[in-house]
């Protein structure tokens, strides 16, 4: 199995070569094998007495993650849905992309996705799972900006990569706290868990976590705004990703979560509503598209809104149908891209107001749309198989799970009636989609070329699924218990029992009245679809989602230019304004917090009038230093603070340091005004003086706090100080009476010469540095 | 102490940073006074210096816990994995200056290699410190030498610019540290750290405070180095007005040294401290730490989006990501380190990748702006993929380095006792903010046509470091469990 999965992979490595080995044959045939040979390898699998089959490969031990494979009657209609339509999309690019684009990329892109997406549908181990899934975000992405420079093109990959990769974090946030609670990253082990995570406390937010990754991914309302402007991508692309398989990724998900979170209300509550309401509504937007894509894209998403209820529903009925709907959906609407793309070809627009009558130009494809668009209506005749699972969505609508509570009870009364609307707008759109399109009056002047049939080879697919249609509507059951009956224990459970499809159930049956009333009502609105426009446009474009969206964007970016602007000016003042005013909130805080401040004043030697005269000299100069335009002045100013500190010490009677402080202050004082000979004049620069009173409070807030910190380090004094030490082992050690002379060559002896050392070669650097300056003078 | 005692340390546990020693003067006096032509062949003097370091790194895998002049230099596990860093971030960056194609610098070569030299022998200093004063020396090597190479474009004003902000805020911070450390010294009365950690691990009694105000502003001083918000400002000055190898010089070696020093120091000190009965200090710090991250990966990721000049963009996700590492240091699992050792370790290979992109952009193009990648894919697809390798890692998707360390972090968070919910979150939540950023580039390097015709060659040297981290971003994200169980 693990080869079938990587196949796509390693042929992408091959797709650089194959390419150059002969040009004149369009790359797409030598790797169309690839997908055949991976629908005939599973294709195998199907059959009545299929069982789970799994294999098992050591990836990261240490963090228990394995590459799992699990093959179940889900994962085998997802895995022969991706090799199947995919081999045909494979097929269809052939004719419809021409050698002279660049293929290469495109099929590299491709075939990284059909590995990718294959690595979903067959992972058992969530976090490989999760690396598939934005796998195929990635390659959505690059597909959806393969073929214009537009403006929109970028809108519309950042839009889908941002939305679904969010969607993406927040699924892996799911999964994470899932595999925390289970202590397994096996999705098979979870399940058997299935009571302990859901009476964990923390049950609501991984529903919502793993919820909200699905819902991004399969397009439902409110995140549904990525997919029509992901329809920027080439057709073959739309009609593979955007369609049939990686829009389902997330109905994936969510089926094979089932199991685990499904039975419990909130499940019910929030995955109906979701769905429902995106059936709803995406077929409603669906009727005011003027672009073929655009119809088809909106229809994608209620269709796939469609599903998710269904799964919500959770009732086997359901479920059933919801497997069921998946294969059909897959086959009709596949079928249906493929033509569009076919129109778009040959007649340089998919604007549905500048088409009309290509029936007469086109027979084949319009054939094929028919059968296409009459089975996604659901028209009830035995040959379209939308029919049949639209038909047993009625029939599951109307035979909700019994649970109970105020909501609840709404939503199983509205449910009904809600997919009842939804579905006669879907066949309000389907009708508008064909006759608008194949029959009507021939709109000569507003084609740049004439229209013709396709070329063969491009009808191959389409006719191909097609063909699917007719064959599951016809021979319904065919595909019953060998095959759904399978997908649909997987999301049951093992209580699934398959029931057979019928077509005709009898008058009685309240699912065929709502097929009816959907036709009867549907073919009045299509009629009169032109008198209804305004209603259909009722809700303005500046309300959507997509507004919305671009309005979350916006603001991210212009809150992050506000913060640029306010904050990083570049000027070295104001950020050491801020550097000191946060270490001053920090600090402070914590020291408020912890009780930090312990002021004594039991032991302190008394204060001594020189002490006092030398202090006040020092915070004088300070003062003075700030209110000084001149630079020579403010270095002498400074330096009486430095020459204070001295006095200080001397008074403290620590006359080495004195010396050193000394020292130091007068080579600093001397550098200083060299230094600044070559320096422009001080300019005094304006400032506001709100700027000004904070830097003002800063500063005192800052002296103060370093004010409370040294007497309040020296209220808290653990040990006795250090001198002790040299003043006892003064004499023994180094034979002298001077404390500070036997430390300074004695006892650290070789720290004085190092640091004479050090001294010596600054000397050298200044002088050489001194030296060079009067070489260049004196040339 | 005579001379027996020093003699019956073991010296060859200091083998890599003698090497690196030796190379470092070695080159300087080359370079002051060799023939010009040799000139050519200094930096593959440097890249074998630092490669021989490597080796003998590599021999000491395994070798029990030493201490060489009383605890001052000490060599553990600790030391090894993060020294191990440091070493490969400096031989790729290395292997970036050898690739230069524009020569205007030349001049200024030997003092790059000697100067990165000694910057990477400060850096090994603080992996390797176990003496407060050891450390402040290493970390101070560290900043010294950054602080010329930041500045060694004088004529170029942005250069100058960077430098003097980079020295300014370099010396409040390190002021800050040394005020700091010298209230620990004064708490216990020694500067080497296991005798702190001794003194400290009794109850502390009317100490508390001191060592409160000892460990914020040593944080504080420290939090400079690692560019946490709020000291973060001078990182993108400073990015900017470098040259690109230095750039990922600051941005890969001198951060991960920060981090070393604080691990080294906080959970070495203030880890065993208790604190007011049960806790211990750290622990009751923690709450400040998660604030200083969640601000730095807010301001962080928030800014880059508006950031057009290369540099400076990687100079705000790279702040960004410093909030990411400091969630492990909070989360204080028993996996914490190996977190931490992970991220940097994938965090130098993509970061310095995507330097690397950017700096055969930038001498191609002559610009640092963000449009120097449009239409890249059709200038040249090796280095649009290439890029978008770097660029998927930053931003944490999955089969790279960066989705694996990401992925630790996160899981270290949630699974901590107590969970950190609210940095997981916020890590999620800007996770997805950087996506806006990082996807940016890459919608100007697959959907725009290219201003300009004409190709984007890779020369033969320039593709050697750019493999290199390739194959590190890509192969520590397929097969992780390779430098996880070397860690163990």
């Amino acid at each position: 199995m693990i080869y079938a999965v990587f196949a796509p992979l390693i042929i992408t490595l091959l797709i650089p070569l194959l390419s150059k080995w002969k040009e004149r044959v369009h790359t797409g045939w030598f790797i169309l094998p690839v997908p055949i040979l991976i629908f005939i390898y599973f294709v195998q699998f199907v059959g009545e007495n299929f069982t789970p089959h799994s294999e098992s490969y050591s990836w990261i031990p240490s963090l228990n993650i394995s590459i799992d494979f699990y093959l179940d009657g889900l994962s085998l209609l997802f895995v022969l849905l991706i090799s199947g339509i995919g081999s045909l999309v494979v097929l269809y690019s052939i004719y419809y992309l021409h050698k002279s684009e660049q293929l290469k990329q495109f099929y590299i892109y491709l075939y990284i996705f059909m590995f990718s997406m294959l690595g979903v549908v067959l992972s058992d181990n969530v976090f490989v799972l999760y690396s598939f899934w934005e796998f195929t975000s990635l390659s959505s992405f690059l597909l959806i900006g393969y073929w214009h420079y537009r403006e929109r093109s970028r809108y519309g990959a950042l839009k889908s990569m941002l939305i679904t990769v969010f969607g993406g974090l927040s699924l892996f946030g799911g999964l994470i706290t899932l595999s925390v609670i289970t202590e397994t990253t096996s999705i098979q082990a979870m399940i058997e868990q299935k009571d302990l995570i859901v009476n964990h406390s923390l049950f609501p937010l991984i529903l919502v976590f793993i919820l909200l990754g699905a819902f991004t991914k399969s397009a439902q309302f409110p995140f549904h705004i990525w997919l029509p402007d992901a329809m920027e991508a080439p057709t073959p692309v739309s009609a593979y990703l955007h369609s049939a398989t990686m829009v389902k990724a997330g109905i994936f998900l969510v089926a094979r979560f089932s199991p685990i979170l499904g039975g419990e209300p909130s499940f019910f509550i929030i995955v109906s509503l979701f769905g429902i309401v995106t059936l709803f509504w995406a077929s409603f937007m669906a009727v005011r598209q003027t672009d073929l894509k655009g119809i088809l894209a909106f229809s994608t998403v209620s269709q796939l809104g469609m599903i998710m209820a269904m799964l919500g529903f959770g009732t086997d009925v359901a479920i059933f149908a919801a497997v069921f709907h998946i294969l059909n959906h897959a086959t009709f609407k596949g079928s249906l891209f493929m033509i569009a793309g076919i129109v778009d070809h040959e007649t340089g627009t998919r604007d549905v107001r500048k088409l009309g009558g290509l029936m007469t130009f086109m027979p084949m494809s319009a054939t094929l749309a028919l059968f296409g668009v009459f089975s996604m209506a659901g028209v009830p005749l035995p040959f379209f198989n939308g029919f049949y699972s639209k038909e047993l969505f009625f029939e599951s609508a109307i035979d909700l799970p019994g649970f109970s509570g105020a909501f609840v009870e709404f939503l199983q009364q509205a449910i009904p009636y809600i997919a009842v609307i939804g579905s006669i707008f879907t066949f309000v759109y389907s009708m508008y989609l064909f006759f608008s399109t194949f029959r009507g009056k021939y709109k000569e002047h507003e084609l740049k070329t004439k229209p013709h049939e396709a070329p063969l080879g491009m009808l191959i697919s389409p006719s191909i699924l097609v063909l699917g249609v007719i064959l599951i509507g016809l021979f319904p059951n065919m595909v019953n218990e060998s095959f759904l009956a399978h997908a649909a224990t997987a999301v049951f459970g093992d209580g699934f029992h398959a029931h057979e499809v019928k077509f005709w159930h009898g008058w009685e049956s309240p699912a065929l009245r709502m097929s009816l009333i959907v036709v009867g009502v549907g073919t009045i609105l299509a009629i009169t679809r032109k008198k209804w426009t305004s209603v259909y446009t009722v809700f303005p474009r500046r309300l959507s989602f997509n507004e919305l969206y671009n309005y979350i964007v916006d603001s991210i970016e212009k809150g992050s230019t506000k913060i640029t602007e306010t904050y990083m000016t570049g000027s070295i003042r104001h950020y050491v304004s801020y550097i000191l005013g946060s270490i001053l909130i920090i600090t402070g805080a914590i020291l408020f917090i912890t009780n930090g401040v312990t002021i004594e004043f039991d032991d302190l030697a008394p204060i001594t009038i020189p002490e006092i005269l030398v202090g006040l000299t020092m915070a004088i100069a300070a003062i003075a230093s700030i209110f000084t335009n001149n630079r020579l002045s403010l270095i002498i100013i400074v330096g009486v603070v430095g020459y204070g500190l001295s006095v200080l010490f001397v008074i403290y009677r620590a006359p080495d340091l004195a010396l050193t402080q000394l020292i130091v202050e007068t080579v600093t004082v001397a550098l200083f005004l060299l230094c600044f000979k070559h320096l422009p004049e001080l300019k005094n620069l304006p400032s506001h003086p709100g700027v000004k009173s904070i830097n003002f409070l800063i500063s005192v807030g800052f002296g103060v706090l370093v004010t409370l910190i040294g007497i309040s380090s020296h209220s808290s004094k653990l040990f006795s100080p250090i001198s002790e030490y040299f003043i006892e082992e003064s004499v023994p050690l180094g034979g002298g009476h001077n404390v500070v002379n036997v430390i300074l060559v004695d006892m650290r002896g070789l720290d004085t010469l190092f640091e004479i050392t050090v001294l010596g070669i600054a000397a050298l650097a200044i002088y050489a540095l001194i030296k060079l300056r009067h070489d260049k003078e004196a040339k | 102490m005579d001379i027996q005692t020093l003699l019956s340390f073991e010296w060859g546990m200091m083998a890599p940073e003698f090497t690196i020693l030796i190379v470092g003067i070695l080159l300087s006096l080359l370079d002051l006074f060799g023939k010009d032509t040799w000139k050519k062949s200094l930096p593959w003097l440097a890249v074998g210096g630092v490669g021989v370091a490597i080796i003998f790194l590599l021999f000491q895998y395994g070798h029990g816990d030493i201490s060489i002049l009383g605890n001052t230099y000490v060599f553990d596990s600790f030391a090894f994995y993060f020294k191990l860093i440091l070493l490969i971030a400096t031989l790729l960056i290395l292997l970036m200056v050898i690739s230069r194609t524009v020569q205007q610098e030349v001049r200024d070569r030997g003092e790059y290699l000697y100067l990165l030299l000694a910057a990477l022998l400060g850096g090994m200093m603080v992996a390797s410190g176990g003496d407060l004063i050891s450390l402040f020396v290493g970390l101070e090597l560290l900043s010294l030498s950054s602080y010329i190479m930041v500045g060694l474009r004088k004529r170029d004003v942005r250069s100058s610019e960077g430098a003097m902000k980079y020295l300014i805020n370099g010396s409040i911070a390190t002021a800050f540290t040394l005020f700091g450390m010298s209230y620990v010294f004064g708490l216990t009365g020694s500067t080497k750290l296991v005798d702190i950690a001794r003194e400290m691990s009794g109850s502390l009694g009317s100490g508390e405070p001191v060592a409160i105000i000892g460990f914020i502003i040593m944080f504080v001083g420290l939090a400079f180095k690692i560019s946490t918000v709020p000291f973060h400002m001078w990182t993108p000055d400073v990015y900017e007005g470098a040259v690109t190898p230095v750039s990922a010089f600051l941005s890969v070696v001198s951060k991960s040294a920060g981090f070393i020093i604080i691990v080294r120091i906080f959970w070495g000190i203030f880890g065993n401290a208790t604190f007011g009965g049960s806790d211990t200090l750290f622990a009751t710090m923690i709450d400040f730490i998660a604030v200083l991250a969640f601000l730095t990966m807010f301001i962080g990721n928030l800014v880059a989006l508006r950031q057009r000049n290369m540099k400076r963009l990687l100079a705000y996700s790279s702040i960004g990501h410093a909030g990411y590492i400091l969630i492990p240091l909070v989360s204080l699992t028993p996996v914490s380190l190996e977190n931490i050792w992970f991220y940097l370790l994938a965090y130098a290979f993509m970061t310095i990748g995507a330097f690397m992109v950017i700096y055969i952009l930038e001498q191609q193009k002559q610009s640092e702006d963000i449009s120097i990648f449009t239409g890249l894919y059709r200038e040249s697809p090796a280095l649009a993929i290439i890029m978008t390798i770097f660029l998927a890692s930053l931003a944490g998707i999955p089969g790279t380095a960066g989705f694996i360390g990401k992925f630790n972090i996160f899981v270290g968070a949630v699974a901590a006792d107590p969970a950190q919910y609210i940095l997981a979150g916020t890590m999620a939540v800007m996770t997805v903010v950087s996506y806006i950023y990082y996807f940016n580039i890459m919608v100007q390097m697959y959907i725009r046509k290219p201003q300009l015709e004409g190709t984007t060659k890779i020369a033969r040297l320039q593709s050697v470091p750019l493999i290199l981290c390739v194959a590190g971003t890509i192969g520590l994200g397929v097969f992780p469990f390779i430098a996880l169980n070397f860690f163990h």
